[in-house]
């Protein structure tokens, strides 16, 4: 075992930790402690057999399409959300209304969870995720933890990165193009870049129980849109979305589009946007509706910042909008007041399509030299911000107050986001920090040349941050939203209540089954309960649709039931009190078993039937 | 050794902190050792016996009977891949009914006909989150089944 301390070291620090116990007797195993770097670690993240942690930890799986969850602070991968791509365990895609909301995509690129918020805090309700390469959001209702709408792929965006930034009241998420293209999309010569071709910003609404709506749509110069963050507080009522390619290339970007030295951070006041759409300035594209800047004054601002910003980020007070530089060594800070006061004043540089350039030097309140390759940036609440810093594989903790860089930790290796709990709210909780790395390299045993992607724990309750445990992880964690389980633990159904299915199909007793045909589609309502299901033998004539409408019956924790049937691609998984519908047209006469494809008992090998088809 | 030490003491740690954190106390609360509280379950007059029977609560009973999927597991006169439960009322207090209903995965842990009846039928009695006054309009339906079954 590398990395282990001395075994003198060990002793003493455990057998101060052991004294540190006794006389605590801390039941919960939270607090105190030797304040050695590593050597109470494993008590830190421990938590025992049947407990609970602290957090519950959203990372999304990139190019997976899905969500998984984890625990912190034990690093326990829990479950995993599907979402953007299917899933045959669950059944994700392979059940009628899940297939519909797949909408026949078998990818998505899952990028930037964002939690639903009131008055700028988490408060559990939903998960919000994009997908973009196909410009789609989901919302994950946070009762059950399973996708509940995807809306997308929406018209005119091309590339949802800068998505999903949940507003302070959950009033909007937001989609903007990362590959400006032609809007509407036709052929165009490439060429034409400039003046055929227009990024785009999204405003998608949701309703008070959740609902996904697309209100109204920007349309920008050909920038790269790339990253985004709502405001809070003073600044409520905008959103902030991060440029590169303010150049305007279209060919070798990674050239062409970092020339200028400052790109841009747009600041966008939705609430003039709605209200642009109410007076009824607006054109529909693609069934979009669709604003055109220059015709509202005050809708949008450009913010020099320097040099292709990744990340934008608002601070906790909302008085502050941060842009990480990438290109450029140093995190600059925005004064949302400043840049409020020179609007008042005019005080721009120019304009692109009718969109003021606000004078960077108005704005800016501070250059931090945070290292090399900052990307992102999060808070503790504490007056303290941290930032990843992909080239140098580092985070910088820096200050609020002095814009001083104070502590630095090395991360393994090449660090995107990180996230913080709650780091992205009005109230961080300064408890934890997970830097979420592109590589692991020799982090964990060798396995081929697929190497496990990796998320590391990082105490930011110590005077100097402390890297105490690594998470592989499958695919990249790409971003994520920590929050305190408290938040979501008093609304988790554990199963879903019996008497709130409404589904149309739905059988509770065998009484309530039933095979109804009607022309050549047979519609079975089937009931699953431990070890059977009812019916369980059927017959068919070739040609015949057959959708099972498999309901299971139970209403005990954790009992779920499969549906699979051979030489087919029908199979999920159905939680108790849970309806799904299986659509099935067999190819060729013979005999189908069907089976329980999740244990659930001790006859659960007995729970099959047989679907028969007479040529 | 170096890597094997420091999981010891870090057992012996925990230990030490969380000794006593999960006394007997909350069974002592409810009145005894799970065995005894199992066993006074049983005791007493059968349900047949102690109670009145209520046709309006047994008609309820028989409704959620169905609706709550007990029918897929029972049924009286019949046995399915749960007891028959024809004479239920004759042979179990009112008591020992009522806890199988509402907590069977405490009954099939602590309670010894419980357990003897999983050992026949090879299958755990699901929870179906059956509330208070649910259960006993499920009971009131089992014992007009048994007393018309006489
Ligand atoms: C998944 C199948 C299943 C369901 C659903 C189910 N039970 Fe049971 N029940 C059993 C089994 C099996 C037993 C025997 C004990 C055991 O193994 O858990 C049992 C035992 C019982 C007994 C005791 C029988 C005896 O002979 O003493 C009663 C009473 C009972 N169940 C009532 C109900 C009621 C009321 C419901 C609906 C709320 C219900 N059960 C739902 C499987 C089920
Ligand atoms: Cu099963």
């Amino acid at each position: 075992m590398r990395r282990f301390p001395t075994p003198d070291r060990i002793l003493m620090v455990f057998a101060a930790a052991a004294l540190a116990g006794l006389l605590v007797n801390g039941c919960n195993g939270g607090g105190g402690g030797a304040g050695d770097a590593t050597g109470d670690a494993a008590r830190r993240v421990y938590v025992a057999p049947g407990e609970y942690d602290d957090y519950y930890a959203f990372l999304s799986g990139g190019h997976s399409g899905q969500v998984f969850v984890y625990g912190l602070p034990s690093g326990r991968h829990l479950n995993t959300i599907p979402v953007f791509t299917p899933e045959s365990a669950s059944g994700w895609g392979f059940d009628e209304d899940s297939k519909a909301m797949l909408g026949g995509f078998l990818w998505g690129d899952a990028h930037h969870p964002g939690l639903s918020e009131t008055a700028g805090d988490y408060d559990g309700r939903w998960l919000f995720i994009n997908d973009m390469a196909n410009a789609r959001i989901a919302r994950i209702d946070l009762d059950v933890f399973k996708t509940k709408q995807i809306i997308g792929p929406l018209p005119n965006v091309s590339a949802n990165h800068a998505s999903t930034f949940v507003t302070e009241n959950t009033e909007y998420v937001f989609a903007a193009s990362r590959f400006s293209a032609p809007v509407p999309n036709t052929y165009q010569s490439i060429a034409d870049y400039k003046n055929k071709f227009n990024g785009v910003i999204a405003a998608v609404a949701i309703a008070g129980d959740g609902t996904m709506s697309l209100d109204f749509e920007v349309l920008t110069p050909p920038f790269h849109w790339d990253k985004s963050d709502a405001g809070k507080g003073p600044s409520h009522g905008w959103v902030f979305f991060s440029c590169y390619n303010s150049e305007q290339a279209y060919t070798k970007l990674e050239v062409n589009a970092s020339q200028n030295e400052r790109d841009f951070i747009a600041a966008v006041d939705w609430r003039k946007g709605r209200e642009a759409v109410a007076a009824g300035k607006y054109k529909v594209i693609e069934g979009a509706k669709v604003i055109d800047p220059a015709e509202v004054p005050g809708l949008m601002y450009l913010l020099p910042t320097p040099k292709s910003p990744h990340g934008v980020d608002v601070d906790p007070s909302g008085t502050r909008i941060i842009g990480n530089g990438k290109l450029a060594a140093v995190t600059v800070v925005h004064s949302f007041e400043k840049f409020q006061q020179a609007v008042t004043d005019k005080d721009f540089i120019g304009e692109y399509g009718g969109i003021p350039v606000v004078r960077y030097e108005a704005t800016r309140v501070a250059e931090v030299p945070v290292g090399l390759g900052p990307l992102h940036t999060q808070f503790d609440g504490r007056g303290f911000a941290y930032t990843s810093l992909f080239l140098d594989s580092q985070v910088a903790k820096w200050s609020l107050d002095t814009y001083e860089v104070v502590d630095k930790v090395d991360v393994h290796y090449s660090i995107g986001h990180l996230t913080a709990s709650e780091g992205d709210t009005r109230h961080p909780t300064g408890e934890w920090l997970l830097a979420l790395n592109k590589i692991s390299k020799d982090r964990y045993l060798p396995m081929g040349p697929t190497h496990p992607e990796g998320a590391q724990l990082i105490d930011l309750t110590r005077p100097t941050m402390e890297l105490i445990l690594d998470i592989p992880t499958y695919m990249e964690p790409h971003y994520g939203q920590i929050i305190k389980a408290d938040k979501l633990i008093p609304n988790v159904k554990v199963i879903f209540p019996i008497e709130e299915n409404h589904h149309a199909h739905r059988a509770l007793n065998e009484e309530e089954t039933s095979i109804v045909r009607d022309g050549k589609d047979v519609h079975v309502k089937m009931v699953a309960v431990r070890t059977h299901f009812y019916p369980d033998t059927l017959t068919i004539d070739l040609g015949e649709t057959v959708y099972f409408h498999v309901t299971n019956v139970e209403q005990d924790r954790d009992i779920a039931h499969g549906f699979g049937i051979l030489r087919s691609n029908v199979d999920f998984q159905i939680e108790p009190g849970e309806t799904k519908t299986a659509k099935f047209k067999p190819e060729k006469a013979g005999i189908y078993p069907f089976y329980c494809s999740n244990f659930c008992s001790a006859l659960h090998q007995e729970m099959q039937g047989y679907l028969a088809v007479r040529p | 050794m170096t890597g094997r030490l420091g999981p010891i003491l870090l057992a012996a740690f925990i230990l030490a902190g969380l000794a006593g954190c999960k006394s007997g106390s909350e069974e002592k609360a409810a009145g005894g050792s799970p065995a005894e509280i199992a066993a006074a379950l049983n005791e007493g007059p059968r349900a047949a016996e102690s109670m009145t029977l209520n046709p309006g609560l047994a008609s309820w009973g028989e409704q959620l009977f169905k609706d709550k999927a007990c029918v897929t597991c029972h049924a009286v006169g019949e046995r399915k891949q749960g007891p028959d439960l024809a004479g239920v009322a004759d042979r179990r207090t009112e008591r020992w009914m009522k806890r199988q209903i509402m907590d069977p995965e405490w009954m099939l842990k602590n309670d010894p006909i419980a357990r003897g009846l999983m050992a026949e039928y090879a299958l755990q009695m699901a929870n179906q989150q059956v509330k208070d006054a649910e259960a006993n309009a499920l009971i009131q339906y089992l014992l007009r089944e048994t007393l018309a079954g006489r």
